[in-house]
Formats: structure tokens, C-alpha cells, sequence
């Protein structure tokens, strides 16, 4: 008897939620990673490329520093020219990372002479990453080519692939964590680099922090922002759990937000390293640490839950471990990951936007492979 | 703990932090390299060359160092070439024209025949001449090799990258190569050879294979021109023929070519020394030929060996006992010893007293702690023993090898042996030695003598003075003849001076706190400025950054107070300020008093604060009121953190009218009275309100504690590093405060509320017939026993641990106010305005 009413409800739920859908396609989402290494990967990284459908790069070119020697800012850890043929990633945006003393120390006047260094390398870069993409973007000429004009037309095409490649980023990225010291020379800077790359976007990191509490640190003046999601605990306490990822402290952060007022991309982890301690104290952070086959001797340390506790003094690479100390080794969790970006995504809503993953580490990548694939989706 | 902080400052880059195996976090604390943390008073310097700094124990920044400050592979290249000229040419302008002619200019000068900047230099007069016409040009090529060398190693020029020049690179080879086989002149031709396989190589590229590739294969030029030659390009040629062996896989030889470099260069050294792998230097041991050779490998080992290394450096002297690398590899071992066993209790880095100190859990650390200062004591004496088998040469110097086993001596607590040693010294020794000496004698007579006796402060001040005129000695003001020197080379022995001096006073700052002398401590420590691991201001950056820049930032204030809001008591900051403004010094409070005193006002401040803490109200009114009025409003950050009301005031019920108040003037003077008249009032026998004197003086108590309204009365910042965790709270946000030791000593009253507690106790008991009262009392009990929770307990378990259950006494406090005070007007207003609280 009330059969009718009820099939009337669902027919007409579908169709509302129909429309809906067509009124909301779903968003467009550009699966990138980030390349922070200052060396090559010779790893072949294609199929992976080919397999997760990521399409952008950010490749960290170089940093900023400041000389106090030289009273002036200069390029440090230059990443090597990519010697290797690169995957041909449909989108390859640099990345400078700028440290919070450069523009604590710079005089103001000097900022337009920086954003114009800080171009002309970029552009420099962009020939060189151009023909690496190049080379694999189009055919080698057969053999019997070689030293015919083919070979000639296909140098020639590379240059002019090379040439145009910086015409063809469509964005830039400006890695800086400001503070309240450096905020107004670091948001001019960016209104004087804008201004000269006018037909690009430009993008800036914006960490949790930043994001919180924006009416202190402000916001800077660029396109869009890239939402670092990572980095949450504090990393010198003994009693932290994870300080690269903890879900909680993200959702904490998050929670109660008005909108940013920059559009917003999303940046989540995918690195590991091991926290040191001595006697309860903080000494530093080792890194490659999955590759220490050490840490599976167990006459050498035990290892409980995610610490290890070192049984006896040894040097390992350049560290001299004693006996009592302990290392945490962090790494995200594939599921943290994902409840993470289940919370970013309901805390700043279905988008189009970049979803990145910081950092590219062939191992990585290789074990994260399906938390990788499902966290693009919850996006999408 | 050297100057390598400075130079840490300089170089630091983020990438690092991400590639390297070790790394120290850029976070909240004290941000330091490891060897920024190493107490080190025996001096590395003495004894060695200055380009072996880098490899120094205390020095781990190998790249922020001129490769060869004291020029010794130049003036080795000079002096060759003198001997090949063999005509009146001075060797100061060989020198200027090899390395501080810019080959821009010099190219420039011979294209348009204007030799203006040049005019006078001997070494261009005679390139000049018709007949050495071979020699001028072997200079053009050789300044045009400076500059493609420069384009891409110079990393001040930007946007110069090398991958689109290796045409230019090919077209210089070939020229270079015509232009060696065609000369007959044996000096000219090693010398082209030398730039054909500089050329090869690409620094900015390091190995990169395809400018190996591209480039070409220079071993045979090398086998050919250079090969067991006495010449310095013979030397350096070894770290640029290194790559091609290990393009063909053949690291025995790679390693062997960077060893040479290592071992025959002074400039190459750094260069060579990072560019070996540390897995295959034991596989070195039976491939190079001969003893020294095999020493220089074990030299290398124990450089590469952050832990005890003695068995290296056994061997080492074994193979070669002449071996100059030596007192190097023993004053690492020394440096280690004093790390490890004095940097816990003089800087509190890797401290397990620091732990104890602070009363944190220290069961798990203590015992392994005790262990490991045993085994470093027992591998201390087998140095020792091994030390004292040596004997002196023209390597390891008596001077040096009896500073070094006093040194071993005085770390091991045996100061009488120790001073036994220092007298086989002789006066006449070298400075550098004297000063050691000077260092050891010092730090005996403090342990021997009782220090705080004016006698011994005598002979301290005496001994003290003394040693920095040695210092002045051997470190001499120099000029800087040009800016190459003035850049690198001359700051550097005076900054080490510095930098030992203030190592001596932290050491004696620790035994004089020992001894109870605060006020001498505090100013040897302030004297000293030196990172430790304790809270002095300043946050991120050293307190001496912000001073030499007259910027002052006000977390920089508190460094003018830090030392005794640690450790004084409210007498000691009267002697302090008391020997501020005797006028009859004696010559050890002339040594220790500061250029710049801290200012009374922030004494007084001090001082008053400290009374504040001890609950004696009375006399830091007397103290705050010598103070201006407007002292609060004007300095640090008191306006931000003190309120502009009375300080009867609830954090969770309503303002009653009288405590709303009007708005006053920031002042703790104000603040301090209000205090002292509460406690008063609650000590009258015949107050007819005896509960409302408690409830107020309770309120008071509150608010001056953590998470009171007037936190600053206490203490002087708030940051996520106190057991509070107020992370997200803005106060943290202008230093990240520590209040150890205050943070123990006052740990359940300012965090926990205890005193505040126990007022609101008397109130409540008091309060029997006025349950309006009873039930505001019963809600300030239950205020504090939550901040006594959070703060105390659940703040510091550890992040896997369940958090502890709230007290019950707490949960009774809550359950106590809904049972017995649901009907009044203060639980009303509660439960509507506080909905946790009905839960």
C-alpha cells in the first residue's frame, strides 16, 4: 500500500542527485609529485609515470640563501643538470626554495635584482630540463639516419623543443617559510616576480601554520597557494609519535577554518626519516634510514614498535651510535595518508586543484604504490 | 665548539636536510650542527696546518673553509716557477698575477696593449718581451683555463650553467693540446699538460659522465708528462684524473689518485678527502705501495671515524712514526674524549644531567649513561697509556704530546698528574704550546685551588690576562693585504682565540655555580656567550647576531637576565648590582665585569619577579617600586602579558563588578601591592570575610600562574617547549621560551595552581554559610585541579601512552558543585555559559 510513496522517493532522490552530479562534475585533478633531490633519478621511472597518471613535476631547481660573506643572496644546491632522458611529464613547474634569512637580511631595493636572477636561472634550467624532456618526447632517427639530415632536423627540432620549454610551465613556485621578520620583503618580492612572469601562474608553499593563523603571518600575494600537509609534530620531542604525519594534528589544524583566500593545492608526505636521541635529547635526523640494514641487527639494536634502541657503540656511515640511544623512524602511514587527505578534502572541499606528493624516491614509491593511486582518487 | 656556527649560518642550505645521512632539524631549540654541541678546550690549531682545520673533530662544515689559507701549494707553484725564470722577477708579482689577476683583465690587457694595472709587475714586464713570447702565451691559455674553470665554479655567478658550453670546453682541449705538443720546453709542456687535464673536468659537474665522455680521456697525458714529476701540477693533476678510473670502475685507482692529492696538496685536500668512499679506503690498504702510504690511508679511516679511533691511529703511527698527520689524528681523539665527557655537564648537550637536573624521567638514562662515561674513561686511559709510549719528533713535539697527556690527566680528574706534565714544558716553547699550557693551568688551579678564596681569584685573573696576552702573541692584528685576505684569512686565529677563551669561562661559570657563587658564575657566562642548551633569548638566532647588528629584538633582553632568573636567589641580584657599581674593583671583578652591564632596571625587575615566586610580596613591592612607573609599559613584552585590571578576576565566571574595574596602568608595582594586600588581609584574625579575603587571594594566585591572566609576574615567555604544551596559544609566538630550571623548581604552583588551590581550600571551608561563595570556591578548586591535570600529567605522557584518567578528586570537585550547588546562581550561569562543565 505504501509501496508507491517510497519508490516515488527513491526515483525522485536519484534524480535530484543526478542533477546535482551535473551541476558538480567532478573536479579536475592534476596528480604531480614533487622532485626535491639535487641528482638525477637514473632509476627508469617511466612506468610508474605511465601507471599513476602523474602529470606534473615540481622540480626543485635551487635554493636561495643569504652570503653573509657576500651580503648578498645566492643559488645553493643546484640541482644537476638532468643527464638522464626525463619522463616525459606533461607539465614540468620549478620549484625555488628561498630561505627566511634572505629576506630577513636583504635591503628592499635589492628585491627586483633578485627576482630577475632568480628568472634568468629558471630560464637557464628550463633550456637544459627542455632537452631532456625532448630526447624522450621525440624518436631518436633510425641508425641509418645518423649523420644525415634527419638527424640534423631532429637536433634542430630538440633546440627549438628546448628553446620554447619555458614558455610552456605554466606555473612557478616559490618555496619560502616565512616568518613575521621576513613577511613584508618576502610577499614584495612576490608582487615584484609576478609582475615578471605575468602570463604564468605564480604559486607559493603555504605550511599549516601560515594557514592557521594567516591573520598573523598574512597571505602571500600569489595565484594560488600549495598546501604542505606534512611536517605536524615537533620533532625534537621524545614523546612524539610522528612528526612527518599525524592525522590528528592536520584535522586540528584545519578544523574551523574560514576559506584561505588563495586558491589551494594540496602537498602530502611521502618521505621517511629516523629522529635521534641521546639520553632522552633530541640529536638530529638520519636519514636513508630503510636502507641501514644495520637497524635489522639485533645484536646491534633492538627495534620495538617504531623505535630502535641501540645495544652498543658503533659507528654506522658518519655517526658514532651509543649504547642507550634511540631512533625513531618515521614514515607516514599509507593509511594516515589517506585519512589525511580524506580530512583535506572535506575540510577544503571538492576542487579542481594539484595533488601532490613530496618527494620523489623511486623505493618510495614502489611501496606506497596503492595509497598513492587512492589518495589522487579521494580528490577526484 | 668552534666558529664553524658562523659559517654554519653561511652555508646552511634545505636540501641537506633531505639528502644528507645526518642532519639537525631546523625546529624550535637551540639549531646546531653536531659539532656545534662539543666542548673543546684542548686547541685543535695547535700543532697542525691551518688547511687541516676542516678535518677537525670540532669542525664538521668541510666545505666553509679557504682550501689553503697559509698558500702553501701556491708558493710552492711560485717557487717553481721563479726557479724556471731564473731572472729577477719578484715573487710577490708571480703571486699577483697567478691568483689575484682576474683572467678578464689580464686577457683584456694583452688584446688592447693596455697593461695600465699591470705596469709595474715584474712577471708581466718580462711575459711582455719579444722572446718569452712562449711563456706570455702559455699565460693566455692558462688565464683562459681560470676562466672556464670560473664560470662554473664560482657559485655567487648565477645563471652560468655548464651543459651548453662543452663546445667552448673542446675547442680550448684542442688548442691546449697543439699548443703542448708543439712546445719543446719541458717546464711549459708538464704545465700545459696539467691545464689539458684540468680542462676535463668540471667542478660544478663533479664526475659527470658526459663531460667524461665528451672530454677526453687525460690519463695518458698524464702517465706521459706528469707521472712521478716533482711539481705541484703534478699533484693536483691526481683529483682530476681521478674520475676517469672510476668511469671505468676501477676505485683502487680513483682512490689512490684522490689519496695523492690528499696527501701532496694542501689545496686539494678538502676536495680529495670528499670525494673518497669510506667503504673501499680498507681495500686501499693492500694496494698503495708503500708505508706512508699505507698510514695516510689509516689517517684517512680515522678521519672518517666519528667514534674511537685509536686503533687507526696505531696503526698509523706505526707504519710511519714521522707521519706529520699525527697530533691531527690525536687531538681528534682528544676533542672526542671532551665531548663526550664534558659537553653533557658544561653545555648540557646530550646531557643526561640535564634530564636529572630538570627532574625527568632519568631511571632509563641513568644507568647507560654511567656506563658509557666508564667505557670513555677506560678507552681514555688506553689513550693515555698509548700517548705516553710516543716519543717526541719533529711530528709530535714534546710541548704538544705533554699538553695532550696533562689534557687526558685533567679529564680524567687527576689534576696533580696533570700538572706534572705541563712542568716538562719548557718556557721557552712554542707560543702555540705556551698557550695550551696556559689553558691546562688555568683549569688545574680551579680544580686544586678553593676557588671562591680572593687569592686564588687573584692568581686566576693573573693567569687569565696572561693568557690572552699569549693569545694576542701568536694572533697579531694584521692588515689584510687585499680582499682575498681579508675575507678568509685573517679573522680566523682571533676568532678562535675568542672562541677558546669563552670555552674556559663557561668551564669555570660551571665550577663557580658549583660553589654557590652565582653572581661571579653568571658573569663568566655572560662573558663567555656561547650556545648552550639552556634558554637565554633570541630564539632562533645567537644573542650575539642581534647585538652586533644593534637590532634589538626584545627576546634579546632577556638574555641581559637569563643567567640569574635561572640560578640567583633575590640577595644574590643585591650583590649582583652591587658589584655593578663598586667603585673599587678588585682585578678578578675587573676581569669578569661585563662592557656592557645589565641595567638596573631589569634587575630589579628580576628581583621583584623572584620574591613574586617565593610568595614574599612585601619586599617585591619594596623592589618594584624603585622601579618608574611606566617601566612595564615601555620594556620587553610585560604590556602584552600583564593585564590592565585587577588581577581578582576568574577565568571561568562572570567579572564581578569591582574586580571588572576601570583600566589601569600596566605595572607589576600595582600588581605586586594588589598581591601583598590580599595575603594581608587573609592573615587578619578578626576579618568579618575571612572566605572572600581566601577566594580573592586565591583568584590572584591563579592568574599569576601558566594559565592566569598575569603569567608574566612569574616568568618572562611562554612557548610549546613548557610542560603546558600552549602551543596554539600566541603567547609563545615572540621566543621560544624555557623556564627550566624555574619550570622544576616551581613546577606544581605555576602549572599545576597548587597554591591557588589551597586558597580556594580555606574559602571553600570558610565559606560554609554562603554557598554563592563555597560554590565559586569549589569552582576555582576544580579550575586548578584541570590545569593540574593538563599541564602535569596529561601533557607529558608519552604520545602512544592512553591518557591518564582525570583524577578523582577532580571528578569529585565536579561532582561536589552539581550535588551541593546546582540552586545557586554561580552553577546557573556555569552550566549555560560552560557547556563541558555539564556533562
Amino acid at each position: 500500500m505504501y509501496q508507491k510513496p517510497i519508490l516515488l522517493f527513491f526515483v525522485s532522490a536519484s534524480v535530484i542527485t543526478i542533477s546535482l552530479m551535473c551541476l558538480h562534475p567532478a573536479p579536475n585533478i592534476t596528480r604531480a609529485f614533487y622532485y626535491w633531490k639535487t641528482t638525477t633519478d637514473k632509476k627508469n621511472i617511466l612506468p610508474f609515470v605511465e601507471k599513476t597518471g602523474v602529470s606534473r613535476l615540481y622540480l626543485r631547481l635551487f635554493d636561495v640563501d643569504w652570503s653573509e660573506g657576500g651580503q648578498v643572496p645566492v643559488p645553493r644546491g643546484k640541482l644537476d643538470n638532468w643527464n638522464y632522458s626525463m619522463p616525459d611529464f606533461q607539465e614540468v613547474c620549478p620549484v625555488i626554495f628561498i630561505t627566511p634569512r634572505t629576506f630577513e637580511r636583504i635591503q628592499e631595493d635589492k628585491l627586483d635584482a633578485l627576482a630577475d636572477k632568480i628568472l634568468k636561472e629558471t630560464k637557464e634550467y628550463s633550456h637544459s630540463i627542455g632537452r631532456s624532456v625532448g630526447y624522450n618526447r621525440f624518436s631518436y632517427p633510425s641508425e641509418s639516419d645518423y649523420d644525415s639530415y634527419a638527424y640534423a632536423a631532429y637536433e634542430k627540432r630538440i633546440s627549438q623543443f628546448a628553446d620554447s620549454f619555458f614558455l610552456m610551465m605554466p606555473e612557478i613556485q616559490i618555496d619560502c617559510d616565512w616568518n613575521e621578520k621576513s613577511k613584508d620583503k618576502y610577499f614584495s618580492f612576490l608582487k615584484i616576480f609576478k609582475k615578471k612572469i605575468p602570463n604564468k601562474t605564480l604559486s607559493v608553499t603555504v605550511r599549516l601554520y601560515p594557514y592557521k593563523f594567516s591573520e598573523v603571518m598574512g597571505v602571500p600575494p600569489a595565484d594560488k597557494g600549495m598546501l604542505m600537509c606534512y611536517n605536524t609534530g615537533a620533532i625534537k620531542e621524545k614523546n612524539t609519535r610522528n612528526a612527518i604525519l599525524d592525522t590528528n594534528e592536520v584535522k586540528s589544524y584545519l578544523s574551523g577554518m574560514k576559506e584561505y583566500p588563495l586558491p589551494l593545492d594540496v602537498a602530502l608526505p611521502l618521505f621517511r626519516w629516523g629522529v635521534w636521541f641521546r639520553y632522552g635529547q633530541y640529536k638530529g635526523i638520519v636519514h636513508n634510514l630503510s636502507e641501514e640494514e644495520w637497524l635489522r641487527d639485533t645484536a646491534f639494536a633492538s627495534f620495538d614498535n617504531n623505535h630502535f634502541r641501540i645495544k652498543t657503540d658503533k659507528v654506522i656511515g658518519e655517526n658514532y651510535y651509543r649504547e642507550g640511544d634511540e631512533i625513531r623512524y618515521e614514515k607516514p602511514a599509507p593509511a594516515e595518508i589517506v585519512s589525511t587527505a580524506k580530512i583535506v578534502r572535506r575540510s577544503l572541499g571538492l576542487k579542481n586543484r594539484v595533488i601532490s606528493f613530496y618527494h620523489w624516491e623511486s623505493s618510495y614509491i614502489r611501496e606506497y604504490e596503492n595509497c598513492i593511486q587512492e589518495t589522487y582518487k579521494i580528490f577526484e | 665548539m668552534k666558529i664553524a656556527y658562523r659559517k654554519l649560518i653561511k652555508s646552511l642550505s634545505s636540501i641537506l636536510l633531505l639528502l644528507s645521512p645526518f642532519t639537525p632539524s631546523q625546529s624550535c631549540g637551540p639549531d646546531i650542527m653536531p659539532n656545534e654541541g662539543r666542548f673543546c678546550v684542548f686547541r685543535p690549531e695547535m700543532g697542525q696546518k691551518a688547511a687541516w682545520t676542516p678535518f677537525f673533530y670540532s669542525e664538521e662544515w668541510l666545505n666553509s673553509y679557504t682550501a689553503d689559507p697559509e698558500d702553501t701549494d701556491y708558493r710552492r707553484n711560485i717557487r717553481e716557477w721563479l726557479t724556471y725564470l731564473n731572472t729577477p722577477v719578484e715573487e710577490s708579482d708571480v703571486y699577483e698575477l697567478l691568483y689575484l689577476t682576474d683572467p678578464d683583465d689580464f686577457l683584456y690587457a694583452h688584446e688592447t696593449g693596455n697593461w695600465e694595472k699591470l705596469e709595474t709587475n715584474t712577471f708581466v714586464q718580462f711575459l711582455r718581451k719579444p722572446e718569452n713570447q712562449a711563456v706570455m702565451t702559455y699565460m693566455l691559455n692558462a688565464k683562459q683555463n681560470e676562466f672556464i674553470q670560473q664560470r662554473w665554479t664560482d657559485e655567487y655567478a648565477w645563471g652560468d650553467l655548464a651543459g651548453k658550453d662543452l663546445n667552448l670546453v673542446e675547442n680550448y682541449q684542442q688548442k691546449t693540446e697543439a699548443l703542448m705538443e708543439k712546445t719543446t720546453d719541458a717546464f711549459l709542456k708538464q704545465r700545459y699538460a696539467f691545464l689539458l687535464i684540468r680542462a676535463s673536468w668540471d667542478d660544478s659537474q663533479k664526475y659527470s659522465s658526459d663531460v667524461i665522455k665528451a672530454g677526453k680521456d687525460v690519463r695518458s697525458i698524464y702517465n706521459q708528462y706528469l707521472k712521478g714529476k716533482n711539481t705541484i701540477v703534478a699533484d693536483w693533476a691526481n683529483i682530476y684524473i681521478a674520475p676517469f678510473y672510476l668511469e671505468n670502475c676501477d676505485t683502487l685507482r680513483y682512490h689512490y689518485a684522490l689519496l695523492n692529492a690528499f696527501d701532496k696538496t694542501e689545496e686539494k685536500k678538502v676536495a680529495a678527502y670528499t670525494r673518497m668512499y669510506k667503504k673501499w679506503l680498507p681495500d686501499l690498504l693492500t694496494f698503495v705501495p708503500t708505508p706512508h702510504e699505507k698510514a695516510v690511508v689509516y689517517t684517512l679511516m680515522s678521519l672518517r671515524n666519528p667514534g674511537k679511533a685509536l686503533h687507526e691511529l696505531k696503526s698509523a703511527s706505526k707504519l710511519d712514526p714521522q707521519l706529520s698527520y699525527l697530533p691531527l689524528l690525536i687531538t681528534r681523539e682528544i676533542n672526542k674524549l671532551e665531548d663526550w665527557l664534558l659537553s653533557p655537564s658544561v653545555l648540557n648537550f646530550d646531557s643526561f644531567l640535564w634530564q636529572e637536573q630538570y627532574n625527568y624521567e632519568t631511571d632509563q638514562y641513568e644507568a647507560v649513561y654511567e656506563k658509557n662515561r666508564e667505557k670513555d674513561l677506560e678507552y681514555l686511559r688506553m689513550f693515555r697509556s698509548f700517548l705516553e709510549t710516543l716519543r717526541p719528533s719533529a711530528a709530535l713535539p714534546g710541548p704538544y704530546l705533554q699538553n695532550a697527556i696533562a689534557h687526558l690527566y685533567i679529564l680524567e680528574g687527576n689534576f696533580e698528574k696533570a700538572k706534572k706534565a705541563l712542568n716538562e714544558i719548557s718556557p721557552q716553547s712554542a707560543p702555540e704550546f705556551l698557550i695550551q699550557k696556559n689553558i691546562e693551568k688555568i683549569i688545574c688551579t680551579a680544580h686544586l685551588a678553593d676557588i671562591t678564596s680572593p687569592e686564588t681569584k687573584e692568581i686566576l685573573a693573573k693567569d687569565l690576562k696572561a693568557l690572552e696576552k699569549s693569545y694576542k702573541a701568536l694572533y697579531p692584528e694584521i692588515k689584510p693585504k687585499n680582499e682575498y685576505e681579508m675575507r678568509y684569512y685573517q679573522d680566523e686565529g682571533r676568532d678562535e682565540w675568542k672562541d677558546d677563551m669563552d670555552e674556559l669561562y663557561v668551564w669555570l661559570c660551571r665550577l663557580y655555580q658549583e660553589k654557590g657563587e652565582t653572581v661571579t658564575a653568571g658573569l663568566l657566562y655572560m662573558k663567555a656567550k656561547i650556545l648552550v642548551n639552556e634558554y637565554d633569548g633570541g630564539g632562533y638566532y645567537s644573542m650575539n647576531y642581534y647585538e652586533e647588528d644593534g637590532d634589538t629584538v626584545m627576546a634579546n633582553l632577556y638574555y641581559s637576565i637569563a643567567y640569574p632568573d635561572r640560578y640567583a636567589s633575590p640577595e644574590q641580584i643585591d650583590e649582583w648590582m652591587k658589584l655593578k657599581h663598586s667603585p673599587q674593583k678588585t682585578a678578578f671583578e675587573k676581569y669578569i665585569s661585563p662592557e656592557k652591564w645589565t641595567s638596573d632596571e631589569m634587575l630589579l625587575d628580576l628581583k621583584g619577579t623572584i620574591l613574586i615566586r617565593l610568595g614574599r610580596y612585601e619586599e617585591a613591592c619594596n623592589t618594584f617600586a624603585r622601579l618608574p612607573e611606566d617601566f612595564w609599559e615601555k620594556t620587553y613584552e610585560f604590556k602584552h602579558y600583564l593585564p590592565a585590571t585587577s588581577i581578582r578576576y576568574s577565568p571561568i565566571l562572570p567579572y564581578n563588578e569591582e574586580e571588572s574595574g576601570k583600566k589601569m596602568k600596566v605595572s607589576k608595582a600595582r600588581i605586586a601591592k594588589e598581591l601583598r594586600e590580599l595575603s594581608e588581609a587573609v592573615k587578619k584574625p578578626d576579618n568579618p570575610d575571612i572566605a572572600k579575603a581566601w577566594y580573592d587571594f586565591g583568584l590572584a594566585l591563579y592568574n599569576i600562574t601558566y594559565d592566569g591572566n598575569a603569567w608574566m609576574m612569574f616568568s618572562y615567555g611562554k612557548s610549546s617547549r613548557e610542560l603546558g604544551d600552549d602551543y596554539w596559544s600566541d603567547d609563545c609566538r615572540f621566543a621560544f621560551y624555557d623556564f627550566e630550571p624555574n619550570a622544576t623548581r616551581y613546577r606544581e604552583e605555576y602549572y599545576g595552581g597548587k597554591k591557588a588551590s589551597d586558597a580556594f581550600q580555606k574559602a571553600y571551608t570558610f565559606a560554609q554559610n554562603n554557598p554563592e561563595l563555597a560554590a565559586k570556591a569549589n569552582v576555582m578548586m576544580f579550575v586548578c585541579a584541570m590545569e593540574s591535570y593538563q599541564n602535569l600529567v596529561a601533557a607529558s605522557v608519552d604520545y602512544d601512552a592512553p591518557v591518564p584518567d582525570v583524577p578523582a578528586r577532580t571528578k569529585l570537585l565536579k561532582y561536589q558543585l552539581k550535588k551541593r550547588f546546582s540552586g545557586t546562581r554561580t552553577y546557573e550561569i556555569l552550566s549555560s555559559n560552560c557547556l563541558d562543565f555539564e556533562e
